[in-house]
């Protein structure tokens, strides 16, 4: 057990994906893969629930400001700021880091009324790119994804096929993609399925 | 595939030398009954079919008559097929819209032995004696017969027959797609309108149901367009939007439903045609699509005329018999009889006059006159005014006719009835347009008088109707419809763009004003003389229509049902209009007071792998596992679905029976330890300085004076007083609660409570995380539990004193950070070890290795139940069903006699909520200490009763108990809690009678002796 860490991965525990092997399948059609995609792994996530007051402590804490509209993230280098409602957001930071982040707003926030919760082995994260990221998540999300409607910089909590996701554009062809830990691999299986035409990788 | 079977030595004999859309120097050999054909690619299997002069392709459905193909188009009624082999076969679907593709397997339908002789033809012969109704009428005694006669008539009857194999190996795909503007149907209006409206940018969804684009032009042989034959300026058109980065164009996809908001879907078939079909590409995909706006250009269908022999193979639709001509390069006949009601037959005529056919044209009107009808008599075409084929003839197709002079209204015969020979009839009878789609999505119809047809008016959805859909038959209307169409729909989403010059179209002008005929006589009363088919898939004659007028059935969805008309696969395309203007005439009413049934989707039938798509197999829903899942599955562990979940159900060791090992598992618990796999259980954060005031109104208990690091049992109720869900809640801090859930119940108690703070009590300052996933949870019950822990390395002083029963402490288990909860669902020493989910696997497997010195014995979900119900312990939705309180429970300890409020509260305070007579948790002991009484079984005081028996209630939970050594039951009876000590009797299916005695339910350790180890 942990009570000598022989390595990082001992510390840091076992991923969401930790049993799905790298995988692949070509372009039929030749030409490079419509999706790769990976689990960030370990990815820090602290669910911050308070109004737009605690905006100024997140600022100082965080680096980046709330996103100012609905559905939409901030980003500051490799943390986001994700608008879930209008009294949650969620923040993803670098691995490990979550506890600091948690205490720093705890001892930065003055009013009384939020709460900043620890989710980081709740929720995985999964980077998706490719020419085709778009095409194959239309098939089980029912939003419009097209880059004019769902730009960089958006978000948006659905359902992809039957996983509750949520999605962020980080470009237009780049996503990120967070699910219930325990969601997965069956996110994971649908992601390999989907993509049959367009061929995909999966990456650990 | 040809080299088997002889090709039939007659190829293509009325494959025409004339230009066309099929590929002559592409030869493709398919079978159709047994028999190797050669068609060309291009070619549909009706065409191809055609080409090799076969016109008898199907029996009907009730007189098995012979049948042919009526048309070109999805519409379609008689030529259905059955496509493939074993599991691949597939029924019904329209010849019409096959493409061939080598080697392709079709057979025919509803016939036994073969197509040319079918035993269920004598039906045809009997068919005075099946009239509307004849089922309802004849089997309908004696009532307990009809499963008997039902097996035998869907034998006969019924469309087609399923594949051999159930398991469709092919796969299927669904997609979403959002766009600016779909436009349905891909003719010159469609074409017309998707380019209009892409021009200002709009995203553009094209669907159109045929293999290209083009729609009707494609069977046209006269129509100049901008100069250009009307196919050139299709290939112009259709480049110029493939050119367009926001058009997708999707041919081979029909638009088959229309739903509220502009939610279409559309099925592509995207590999049926294909010889070899690629792996990685679904053979159908769905679309479901949301649009902004909607064009409707869907096209209109031909009528046919209702005279006697109708059905032959060989009596086609004028405009299909062009087709077959014009698109597909195929003469369906050499001495053809032209009977219309309407000049568009005329260009039937001429193009068959073109091609080398001998042609008579039989006009109902009694003076013709036009553009059109002049072309033919200046081509030599002959033309019999005010005449009608009342009568055709033949056996496997039509051989000769009878025509006769009519009156001017079409409705009686006023001379000598003269014979003549053929081998082909073209009717028309009028067009019809397809408003389907417009009709599904709410719209409004209004009848045209002059065209005699149901035509769209008011939209109920952002959309538009164009070109023949629209009524509007003529070309160059429909285009400066498709213009308008287009600049508007664009302009509605934001894309303003100036309007393309319409179409210059160059056609023999012809007016769109049919005679109203819509029953050629034919000299018999009717029900006698030959039959009038008004919808050839259900075999519905005209006197069918009338006998069900006399019989009552003036409505015509009432007509629909009785006689069967427009039911089907094709839905009545080319029949409904007919139909209910015989109904109208003979109720003597007008056709828009009898008005038309309701247009329902699908548009044409859909295969429902598409619409299953990959929800299948291990895609069909998601299966939640735990992070130590690795461990129970490695270890023999069998499983059960908790929800999505997958909880270990048991751990059987070699040889052991599921008995054996939930006994060893139990006894572990209650001897040495157990440890079960928690982490499922629903989880909660609670946060912020109103949540003790919260909890309070939440659970029927008293939370305010908690003490941190306490836990509390609480019950939750519905606001009508039933128990909804259970668990323990623990002060994490002063404004901070950490609340468990049963695993089924974790997402509807978080939506419950988000309710009411977001809609009721918005005034309370709580915030709510779900952290189910944030831990995995080890639970070691067991006297042994302590020690257990203690060589874990925990670094808590785990003495009863310093860490007392329903208590919290945080601390660390082999050096990882861990939240444990002294909680107990077996009535012994337990520790409930919440982790870091991302180390749940390795604090099991510790545990694991340093308990074996202590006996430590993984239990699955069946010993936990067994464990907690020696006790006495409730397991919500087993012991309840949404109608049972806390009281019914014997749980009024739970309820809070001081609290002003609760969810439930006023509810408890009915009346009749204090009834004795209701259902209350029991005990039962049965009095076969061997026997376990089965879960759901009815309990009764006197078995020997009459039937129906007066119940009792029922067995909720029922194990063999190996502590004790003999099994043990909880129920829930009327009025249980005045029953203790009472004998109650269980009757079983197999006649024998169980026998019981109602006790208290806890059986294990009354006095929680046991409960510090």
């Amino acid at each position: 057990m942990a009570n000598s860490p022989k390595n990082k991965s001992m510390f840091f525990g076992q991923t969401a994906l930790a049993d799905k092997p790298t995988s692949k399948s070509i372009n039929p059609n030749g030409g490079i893969l419509g999706l790769i995609f990976r689990e960030i792994e370990h990815l820090g996530k602290l669910n911050i629930r308070g109004d737009q007051s605690i905006n100024a402590a997140v600022k100082v804490a965080i680096g980046c400001n709330f996103p100012s509209s609905e559905n939409q993230f901030q980003s500051a280098g490799e943390r986001h700021v994700i608008w879930l409602s209008p009294d949650e957001h969620l923040l993803l930071c670098e691995a490990g880091k979550e506890k600091i982040l948690q205490d720093d707003l705890t001892r930065m926030i003055k009013t009384e009324n939020f709460a900043i919760t620890d989710v980081s082995d709740s929720l995985c994260a999964l980077s998706l790119s490719g020419p085709a990221v778009r095409d194959v998540l239309a098939k089980g999300c029912s939003l419009d994804l097209h880059p004019s409607k769902f730009f960089s910089g958006a978000c948006a909590q659905s359902l992809l096929s039957h996983a509750a996701v949520t999605l962020m554009a980080l470009s237009n062809d780049k996503f990120i993609l967070i699910c219930r830990t325990s969601f997965a691999p069956y996110v994971h299986d649908w992601l390999v399925d989907a993509s049959l035409e367009y061929g995909y990788q999966f990456a650990v | 595939m040809a080299g088997l079977l002889k090709v039939s030595k007659s190829q293509q004999v009325a494959r025409i030398n004339a230009a066309s859309r099929i590929d002559c120097s592409k030869p493709v050999t398919f079978i159709f009954d047994g028999q190797a054909y050669i068609g060309f690619a291009g070619d549909t299997l009706a065409s191809a079919l055609l080409a090799n002069d076969v016109h008898l392709v199907g029996r009907s459905f009730k007189y098995h008559r012979p049948r042919g193909i009526l048309a070109a188009g999805s519409e379609e009624p008689n030529a259905l097929i059955r496509l493939g082999k074993g599991a691949y076969a597939e029924p019904n679907l329209r010849a019409t819209q096959i493409e061939i593709f080598e080697g392709l397997y079709a057979e025919s339908q509803n016939r036994t032995p073969s197509l040319k002789f079918d035993i269920g033809a004598i039906n045809s012969v009997l068919g005075r004696f099946f009239p509307a109704g004849f089922y309802y009428k004849t089997f309908m005694w004696p009532a307990a017969m009809w499963m008997s006669y039902e097996h035998v008539i869907r034998h006969v009857a019924g469309l087609g027959k399923a594949a051999d194999d159930h398991n469709d190996p092919d796969r299927y795909e669904k997609t979403h797609a959002h766009c600016d503007i779909l436009v349905a149907g891909g003719g010159a209006a469609g074409l017309m309108a998707a380019l209009q409206a892409a021009c200002g940018g709009a995203r553009i969804i094209l669907a159109d149901e045929q293999n290209e684009f083009g729609g009707w032009l494609l069977g046209e042989a006269n129509v100049i367009i901008d100069g250009y034959p009307a196919v050139s300026w299709i290939a112009d058109v259709v480049r110029q939007l493939k050119a367009l980065q926001n058009v997708t164009l999707l041919p081979r996809t029909t638009v088959f439903g229309y739903m509220d908001h502009n939610f279409l879907t559309l099925n592509e078939r995207v590999t049926d045609h294909l010889e070899k079909r690629p792996a990685h590409l679904p053979r159908q995909r769905m679309w479901k699509v949301r649009a902004q706006q909607v064009i409707l250009a869907q096209g209109a269908h031909e009528r046919p005329l209702v005279f006697a022999g109708n059905d032959l193979p060989g009596v086609m639709l004028a405009g299909a018999v062009r087709t077959y001509v014009n698109r597909y390069g195929v003469c369906p006949g050499k001495r053809a009889i032209v009977i219309s009601n309407n000049d568009d037959a005329y260009r039937t005529a001429l193009d068959l006059h073109r091609v080398g056919t001998k042609v008579l044209i039989t006009d109902l009107r009694a003076k013709p006159q036009g553009p059109l009808v002049r072309a033919a008599r200046d081509a030599g075409i002959e033309i019999l005014e005010g005449h009608a084929v009342i009568s055709a003839y033949g056996t496997r197709r039509v051989a000769r006719v009878e025509i006769a002079p009519i009156d001017d209204s079409a409705t009686a015969i006023t001379g000598e009835v003269m014979h003549r020979d053929c081998d082909l009839i073209a009717m028309s009878g009028g067009l019809s347009p397809a408003v389907h789609l417009h009709s599904q999505a709410r719209g409004k119809l209004k009848w045209d008088d002059a065209k005699l047809c149901f035509s769209p008016s008011a939209t109920h959805e952002p959309s538009f109707n164009i070109g023949a859909c629209n009524g509007s038959f003529d070309l160059a209307t429909g285009l400066k419809e498709a213009v308008r169409a287009g600049t508007k729909a664009a302009s509605a989403t934001g894309h303003n763009a100036i309007s393309l010059t319409v179409p210059d179209v160059t056609i023999t002008k012809q007016n769109w004003h049919p005679l109203a005929a819509w029953k050629i006589p034919n000299g018999h009363l009717a029900g006698r003389g030959p039959k009038a088919f008004v919808d050839f898939q259900n075999d519905v004659t005209a006197s069918d229509v009338m006998l069900a007028a006399r019989e009552g059935y003036q409505s015509v969805e009432h007509l629909k049902r009785y006689t069967t008309t427009g039911m089907g696969t094709d839905q009545g395309k080319t029949s409904n209009i007919n139909a209910l203007a015989i109904l109208a005439d003979a109720l003597g009413n007008e056709i828009p007071n009898v008005g038309t049934t309701t247009f329902r989707m699908p548009y044409t039938p859909s295969n429902i792998g598409a619409i299953a798509g990959r929800d299948i197999g291990a895609l069909f829903d998601p299966v939640r596992l735990t992070r130590m899942d690795n461990w129970h599955r490695s270890h023999g562990a069998t499983f059960e679905h908790a929800g999505q979940w997958m909880r270990a159900w048991y751990y059987p060791k070699e040889n052991e029976t599921m008995h054996e090992a939930v006994s060893r598992e139990v006894k572990a618990a209650r001897t040495t330890a157990g440890i079960l796999d928690a982490s499922t259980l629903g989880k909660i954060d609670i946060r912020g300085r109103d949540a003790s005031k919260f909890l309070n109104r939440l659970y029927t208990n008293a939370w305010s004076k908690l003490g941190i690091g306490k836990c509390r049992y609480g019950l939750m109720l519905k606001d009508d007083g039933m128990v909804m869900d259970d668990g323990v809640t623990t002060r994490i801090a002063e404004n901070h609660f950490h609340m468990t859930t049963t695993t089924g119940g974790a997402t509807s108690v978080l939506d419950w409570m988000e309710e009411w703070l977001q809609t009721e009590w918005t005034n309370l300052e709580v915030y709510l995380t779900s952290v189910t996933e944030q831990w995995s949870i080890a639970t070691v019950s067991g006297p042994n539990a302590a020690k257990i822990l203690e060589d874990a390395g925990i670094d808590i002083d785990l003495s009863p004193a310093n860490f007392p029963f329903m208590s919290m402490k945080n601390g660390h288990i082999g050096g990882l950070p861990a939240r444990i909860f002294r909680i107990s669902f077996t009535g012994e020493l337990s520790y409930e070890i919440n982790i870091a989910a991302r180390h749940g696997l390795a604090l099991w497997t510790h545990l694991m290795k340093v308990g074996s010195a202590h006996g430590i014995t993984p239990y699955g979900t069946e010993a936990m139940h067994v464990l907690r119900a020696e006790k006495g312990f409730i397991i919500v939705g087993q012991e309840t069903d949404g109608s049972v309180t806390p009281h019914d429970l014997g749980m009024d300890w739970i309820i809070s006699k001081s609290k002003p409020d609760f969810i439930g509260k006023r509810a408890l305070a009915r009346e009749s909520m204090g009834n004795d007579n209701r259902k209350q948790l029991v005990g039962l002991l049965c009095s076969d200490p061997k026997t376990v009484i089965p879960e759901g079984a009815h309990a009764v005081f006197d078995a020997e009763q009459p039937l129906p028996m007066d119940i009792l209630g029922q067995v909720t939970s029922s194990y063999f108990s190996p502590n004790f050594n003999r099994s043990i039951a909880m129920a829930m009876l009327k009025g249980g809690h005045g029953l203790m000590g009472k004998s109650i009797y269980f009757p079983m299916l197999d006649g024998t009678v169980l026998n019981a005695k109602v006790v208290e339910p806890l059986f294990y350790d009354p006095k929680g002796a046991r409960i510090d180890g």
